[in-house]
């Protein structure tokens, strides 16, 4: 069980690292090549002229749509978790469709709409005495902001948030039941993408995106669990209280993207 | 081409721009190498909840799983029916568990697997919260004698195997209650040089001018006397052994009764200094005919460090006595009567000469218990107590009311109808309790399955009232109701107690257990689900209207619990 909590935190940490290592390969190359360029500057001053420095950095200036589809790695850090298993995280689907402001409200801005839903299969506890299963759905609005490197490469800083919604399914002693939390989420985070160059297709460019940061979540109770199967003739019930699940904690992400410019 | 001012700006802010990035990401890795923690093993484990323990309207649970007391406590405001629910930790792995004599205390026993060491924690009843104090142990004991006075515990084992590393099975830990229990508090122990295989407190008394306590622990061919107030070794302990010689026959005493009344511990004669002050412990054994006194009274050598004198001999009791009992019959003063275990009869002595007599019972088997009640007779002038017991068998149909008061020890037998009067049962019984609730003046036989019902024994008029109920699967009995559940059916019955009239209602499950909340007039019916399903009944009108199921109560606030 620790074996399975320590290899998918292993893999949140190594996605994380992937991430870094890329981000500072990228960062190394950026402050080579600008002080490459100042360095050309100053020739160019002494009159020596060199061949056309290609710009390095940029901010989009065009508006397009950004769709992306990624794998997103949740870690749910509180110990409310324990009971789906030995799991500190999961993953589960995302998928993003944004649009770039760029020419028309601030160059490197872009706002998105995310959609991510993914949980923790049902668990068998208490030997078989209790099934619990837990899924979460995201419909967030966000922002990032990044300039373009390259002409390949745009880190950003994103901040979103959102509906969300919990889902708590329960088999015990023989009966199901069903119960939803409704309540809103907030994420900050850095991204990284990697895309072709403009022209290297024709009319969309195609890319890879990862990113690591955080979500901020209300806290979800279960108070009004729904029995499967409809009601049990006169009686009132009073289903179980769970408690509360805290599923605030870090993310990584990472897929494909599209690009359509609208030059 | 010149690289101009405004490029230059851009490329030194995108590079601020992207360390920025990179220390964020940088940190938020390293957050990553964090320890992890393994989910606590009681998700792992089968869930294990105690049988109710009622108390006072509420119900106590020891949840092993979740290492808890769980007590449930049903509220009314008007209409309104609650299910208040209260947890609290025990300690590690909790094993036996009693209920003090006045049910104010609870007390468990926390074995703490593959550990030398337990502890017991004493949770107090009558306060609005639960609330445990500990107490430690030398040994992780399996049997609780609770004292009836309430002053005092004694641990010790049963003999049963378990998960532990090296136990002393003669040994007997003791717990004073007296003061209360402290943060510090320890329970002594004593080692036998027997296992005990039960005890017996007697009640508090006063011998020589000072409060005693004393309480038995039986053990093969020898019982030892546990002095609870005695401070040294010598006295604390005091073997009597129940054979001459340890090649005897082993004698297993397997009944005990003090007799601490006012009638055995002083004589008229002044001069027998031997006889006064003195009090007696009786000892039904397994094997042989009689009963064995054992008489304990002040030291009367002043030099003796001993502080009781002990003395022992034996009463004529019968035939392989089954049963005895101790009746007060006031002028007549104490008697013994006890029951053959070989042939339907019964015998009583008389304690202060020891002479005894044997009478018939109109039974066909041998009376294997006998009970004691109280009941008023008001054919006279003035209301009288008379003490009566019931003899019954769980292989006759027959059981017997004797009138003690009405034998006279060296009589012939007495008449059948004026000292001991037949009663028919329905069936063999497997049963027969006092019924506290209706002031001793009933009694419950109950069958095996109880699949024929129950009979109500009015004792002061000696008559039966049977109640049929297919399939009974638990039964409450209240002052004039009796509740019940039934097998394989979602039903209830509530049963007149005084007619045997029965009225059925529905249930949302089938009912394993029953209780009735007398205060509130609340039914609660304890449904099969061990994760706790409860429904609560108005006990005046209870259908589905005016109930409420409440299901899986065990598992509330699961999530922010913290496991073991």
């Amino acid at each position: 069980m620790n074996c399975l909590k320590m290899t998918q935190n292993r893999h949140l940490v190594l996605s994380g690292m992937v991430v870094g290592t890329f981000f500072l390969g990228a960062t190394l190359l950026s402050t080579t090549a600008n002080a490459q360029d100042n360095a050309a500057a100053g020739d160019a001053n002494l009159s020596v002229r060199h061949e056309e420095p290609t710009p390095r950095v940029q901010w989009s200036d065009t508006n397009g749509l950004v769709v992306s589809i990624r794998s997103a790695t949740f870690e749910t850090p509180d110990d409310s978790f324990d009971a789906f298993g030995g799991d500190a995280d999961y993953t589960g689907g995302q998928v993003e469709v944004g649009y770039d402001f760029g020419a028309t409200v601030v160059p490197g801005l872009r706002g998105y709409l995310i959609y991510s839903g993914g949980g923790y299969a049902t668990k068998s506890r208490f030997g078989g005495q209790v099934d619990l299963g837990w899924r979460r759905d995201l419909l967030m609005v966000a922002a990032d902001f990044g300039p373009e490197l390259w002409g390949f490469f745009r880190p950003s800083i994103r901040f979103g948030g959102g509906y969300a919604r919990q889902t708590l399914e329960t088999e015990i002693g023989g009966i199901d039941r069903t119960g939803h939390d409704h309540g809103i989420a907030g994420f900050g985070a850095v991204s990284l993408e990697f895309f072709t160059p403009r022209g290297f297709f024709n009319g969309f460019q195609i890319g890879l995106a990862v990113e690591a940061g955080g979500l901020l979540q209300s806290s979800a109770s279960f108070d009004e669990m729904q029995t499967d199967g409809g009601t049990n003739g006169d009686w009132s019930h009073r289903q179980v209280d769970l408690g509360e699940l805290s599923a605030s904690g870090r993310f990584v992400s990472a897929g494909a993207e599209l690009i359509v410019p609208f030059d | 081409m010149f690289m101009s001012k405004s490029t230059r700006t851009n490329a030194t802010s995108a590079r601020a721009f992207a360390a920025l990035l990179g220390c964020a990401l940088l940190g938020s890795t390293l957050l990553g190498c964090g320890e992890d923690t393994a989910p606590a093993a009681a998700w792992e484990q089968d869930w294990q909840v105690s049988q109710p323990i009622v108390v006072n309207g509420d119900m106590l649970f020891v949840n092993q799983t979740m290492e808890q007391v769980v007590r449930l406590r049903p509220t009314r405001d008007g209409e309104d029916i609650g299910l208040d629910v209260e947890r609290v930790k025990t300690g590690a792995d909790p094993g036996v568990r009693a209920i003090s004599a006045d049910e104010s205390q609870l007390y468990v026993i926390n074995e703490r697997h593959g550990e030398q060491d337990a502890t017991m924690s004493v949770f107090g009843l009558d306060q609005d919260s639960l609330e445990a104090k500990t107490v430690g142990l030398d040994s992780a004991y399996d049997r609780i004698s609770v004292d009836p006075a309430g002053e005092f515990l004694l641990l010790s084992f049963t003999g049963a195997s378990g998960d532990f590393i090296a136990r002393n099975l003669n040994e007997l830990g003791i717990v004073d209650l007296r003061d209360g229990i402290d943060e510090d508090a320890r329970a002594d122990f004593e080692t036998l040089s027997k296992r005990a295989r039960g005890i017996e407190f007697a009640p508090p008394f006063e011998l020589g001018g000072e409060p005693q306590r004393l309480a038995v622990a039986l053990s093969p061919s020898a019982v030892t006397l546990v002095d609870l107030l005695a401070e040294d070794g010598p006295n604390r302990l005091r073997e009597v052994p129940l054979t001459i010689s340890q090649a005897d026959q082993v004698k297993t005493p397997v009944q005990a009764i003090f007799d601490v009344t006012s009638e055995n511990t002083s004589t008229d004669d002044e001069d027998d200094i031997g006889a006064q002050n003195s009090v007696s412990l009786y000892l039904r054994t397994d094997a042989g005919d009689d009963i064995t006194r054992v008489t304990i009274q002040p030291s009367i050598r002043p030099e003796s460090a001993r502080k009781f004198d002990i003395s022992v001999n034996q009463l004529a009791g019968g035939s392989k006595p089954a049963r005895m009992e101790l009746l007060d019959l006031g002028d007549q003063g104490t008697r013994l009567i006890t029951s053959d275990g070989s042939q339907p009869k019964f015998t009583m002595i008389d304690v202060e000469t020891g002479e005894s007599s044997t009478f018939d019972l109109p039974m066909t088997r041998p009376a294997s218990n006998l009970i004691v009640y109280k009941v008023v007779d008001e054919s006279g002038a003035e209301a009288v107590t008379q003490t009566r017991v019931l003899a019954w068998s769980s292989e006759s149909d027959l059981a017997a009311v004797i009138r003690p008061e009405s034998i006279a020890i060296g009589d012939e037998t007495p008449t059948l109808g004026r000292s001991v009067e037949a009663l028919r049962l329905q069936a063999r019984p497997s049963s027969v309790e006092i019924d506290e609730t209706s002031g001793g003046t009933r009694a419950i036989v109950r069958y095996d399955g109880l699949g024929s019902g129950f009979t109500v024994l009015d004792l002061n008029a000696n008559r039966a009232v049977p109640i049929q109920g297919e399939s009974l699967g638990s039964i409450f009995f209240g002052q004039s109701f009796a509740y019940g559940t039934f097998r394989g059916r979602a039903y209830l019955g509530i049963f007149d107690l005084s007619t045997g009239h029965p009225s059925t209602f529905e249930l949302p499950y089938e009912g394993t257990n029953i209780y009735v909340d007398e205060a509130d007039e609340l039914i609660v019916v304890q449904h099969a689900d061990p994760t706790g399903t409860f429904t609560l009944l108005n006990a005046v009108n209870p259908t589905p209207e005016h109930a409420k199921v409440y299901n899986n109560i065990f598992l509330q606030d699961l999530f922010a619990q913290e496991l073991p």
